[in-house]
């Protein structure tokens, strides 16, 4: 009996997978694919769409304005989760229970509605839409990873060790720089990070205030619109590495120990590991 | 040294000053959330009240949009839709979501590690890519079909895989559930093995043992991801028309065309808050019916 359960507990599980993992798998293979279609049979592999598109200006413009603005937009997101998540739990705050939701709410918030609020207040002010307001777009979409990620750091930040040093004399920003920062990097650069990787794939919210600029998902959604075009599979797959190293690099550097502290409760109830603050994307 | 350290105590009480201090840390995010979410919000809100014409928008303020709106038959059928669609993306999230978490929280084998890679591989695996992955696996010379007409199962392709409800459902699912997972997982976290193996050693079945015991315990994280999927899923304006049908128009779609290719700005953002507020109102009956079904006992985590 309990073997049958866990024999069809297996079987479940590789359905599910297999549905999540599908999409991602057809991409990258026809990516390699030869012929002039997506389909089957298969014909390759071949390096024939990538070579297409790497020598591709439009292509080369939007992978640059993509890495641009994940690299803009993640860093002013996670300072601003830093500071604010730093003030939060040290707990001189009015109000931190509010502060700690309205962190989370440009994801609760469906980004449909914060796209086109956004194009409107743009139109209002002015503004010729851009980039520019892309990074800004992004900024605040990928707030509440970082945010739940630094919250989940200070959350179980030892306080007492930057008082010892501002006993001992040091300023404000020499605790900041020579004991807060050393303390939490890791967490810094893994909030970084996840930012980055979610800034690269953002579509719904870009699309509405990009103007006539180009990231990688504005580029594949201009040419799914055009009848068949194999090269999208390719810039799809370069997206996806970008998106996918990202995390990677996250999850090794935030799962390489909590930062600076020894940690007591290691896998005490046997739980698989998991990344620092992963657990607590959503608080 | 020494002065620096009179300096700190200075003029404020300490209390005041380390509350101002906090209060100057946060401030960025204080701005950013009001500059960037709550200002155009209230904009939006601001323009819903105007009259977008040809010729620009005019400043006289009245419920003309809303009216419209309202009064719209396809307002309806798309929000019928989107709740219904939003349900069921929600529903097969949370089943996807579940099973994966289990399997990570109670079987500590290589398959386990395998399924979080895969998980953490579709959250950060393209949102756009996925759903052209689906074009390509239901199209009309896509996977599916081009795999069963060269073997020589079909003669001709199967042309409502593609372009149909089935197809709305199963894109939504496949972008939504990875979040639901991951938000399953972090509840089952919480979940302490002993309370677990008290319940088996009072003789509970397996069965029982979730139904009394891990149920009730993550039901807060059920409820959120339940609740988050079907804002997000009901709001979708992408999916539907790259592989919906005629069948499939969401509301989310109303509001980006009248943004995208209409340009009546007001009645765009009418559209949008009235949507706003419906998707808010059925999210909390949603919630007030689990807490109704004890899904929300005490003490749920």
């Amino acid at each position: 009996m309990a073997r049958v359960r866990s024999v069809s507990g297996k079987a479940l599980l590789l359905l599910v997978l297999f549905y999540l993992a599908l999409p991602v798998l057809v991409v990258v293979a026809f990516s390699f694919q030869e012929a002039n279609r997506t389909g089957l049979p298969f014909e390759g592999p071949s390096l024939r769409w990538f070579d297409l598109v790497v020598s591709d200006d439009a292509f080369r413009n939007a992978l640059f304005a993509t890495l641009k603005v994940a690299a803009a937009a993640s860093v002013t997101a996670t300072a601003i989760a830093f500071l604010g998540a730093l003030a939060t739990a040290r707990g001189h705050l009015p109000m931190p229970g509010v502060v700690r939701g309205a962190g989370l709410l440009p994801l609760i918030v469906p980004p449909v509605f914060i796209g086109f609020a956004m194009l409107i207040a743009i139109d209002e002010f002015n503004i010729t839409p851009s980039l520019f307001t892309v990074y800004l777009a992004h900024t605040l979409v990928t707030l509440p990873l970082a945010w739940s990620v630094m919250l989940a750091r200070f959350d179980g930040f030892d306080f007492s060790v930057e008082e010892a040093a501002r006993d001992l004399g040091a300023g404000r920003l020499k605790v900041l720089s020579r004991v807060t920062l050393p303390m939490t990097w890791r967490s810094i650069a893994g909030a970084t990070l996840i930012s980055f990787a979610f800034s690269v794939d953002e579509f719904v919210v870009t699309n509405f205030v990009i103007g006539n600029e180009n990231t990688l998902p504005v580029l594949i959604f201009s040419r799914l619109r055009r009848a068949v075009d194999p090269s999208i599979n390719a810039i799809a797959t370069l997206l996806l590495l970008t998106a996918i190293l990202a995390g990677i690099l996250a999850w090794l550097v935030m799962r390489g120990g909590k930062d600076e502290e020894p940690d007591f409760d290691a896998d005490s109830n046997g739980a698989v590991d998991r990344p620092a603050g992963k657990e607590s994307l959503v608080v | 040294m020494d002065h620096r350290l009179g300096g700190r105590e200075g003029i404020l009480n300490p209390e005041l000053r380390s509350r101002l201090s906090a209060i100057g840390l946060a401030s960025p995010l204080g701005l950013l959330l009001l500059a960037l979410l709550f200002v155009p919000l209230g904009i939006g809100l601001w323009y819903s009240f105007r009259q977008g014409s040809l010729y620009g928008i005019s400043g006289g303020l009245s419920f003309d949009n809303y009216s419209e709106v309202l009064g719209r038959e396809t307002f309806w059928k798309a929000i019928r839709t989107s709740v219904l669609f939003g349900l069921a993306t929600a529903a097969i999230s949370l089943v996807v979501g579940f099973i994966i978490a289990r399997y990570v929280r109670f079987e500590k084998r290589t398959l386990a590690k395998v399924a979080v890679a895969v998980v953490l591989l579709a959250v950060f695996g393209g949102y756009l890519v996925r759903i052209y992955a689906w074009r390509t696996i239901l199209g009309e010379s896509g996977v599916i079909n081009s795999a069963l007409t060269t073997s020589g199962l079909l003669d001709e392709p199967l042309s409502w895989l593609l372009f149909s409800p089935t197809a709305v459902v199963l894109t939504l699912g496949s972008i939504y559930a990875p979040y639901a997972t991951l938000i399953i997982m972090s509840g089952l976290e919480s979940v302490r093995d002993d309370e677990v193996e008290a319940a088996r050693d009072l003789g509970a079945s397996p069965f029982r043992v979730y139904q009394r015991v891990v149920l009730p315990l993550i039901g807060r994280s059920i409820l959120l991801a339940f609740t988050l999927i079907f804002l997000l899923a009901a709001a979708d304006y992408v999916i539907p028309p790259l592989v919906g049908g005629p069948d499939t128009q969401m509301v989310g779609v109303l509001i980006a065309n009248q943004f995208m290719a209409t340009g009546d700005i007001p009645l765009g953002a009418a559209y949008g808050f009235v949507t706003l507020l419906l998707l808010v109102f059925f999210g909390t009956l949603i919630w007030a019916a689990m807490r109704v079904c004890g899904l929300l006992p005490k003490g749920a985590r």
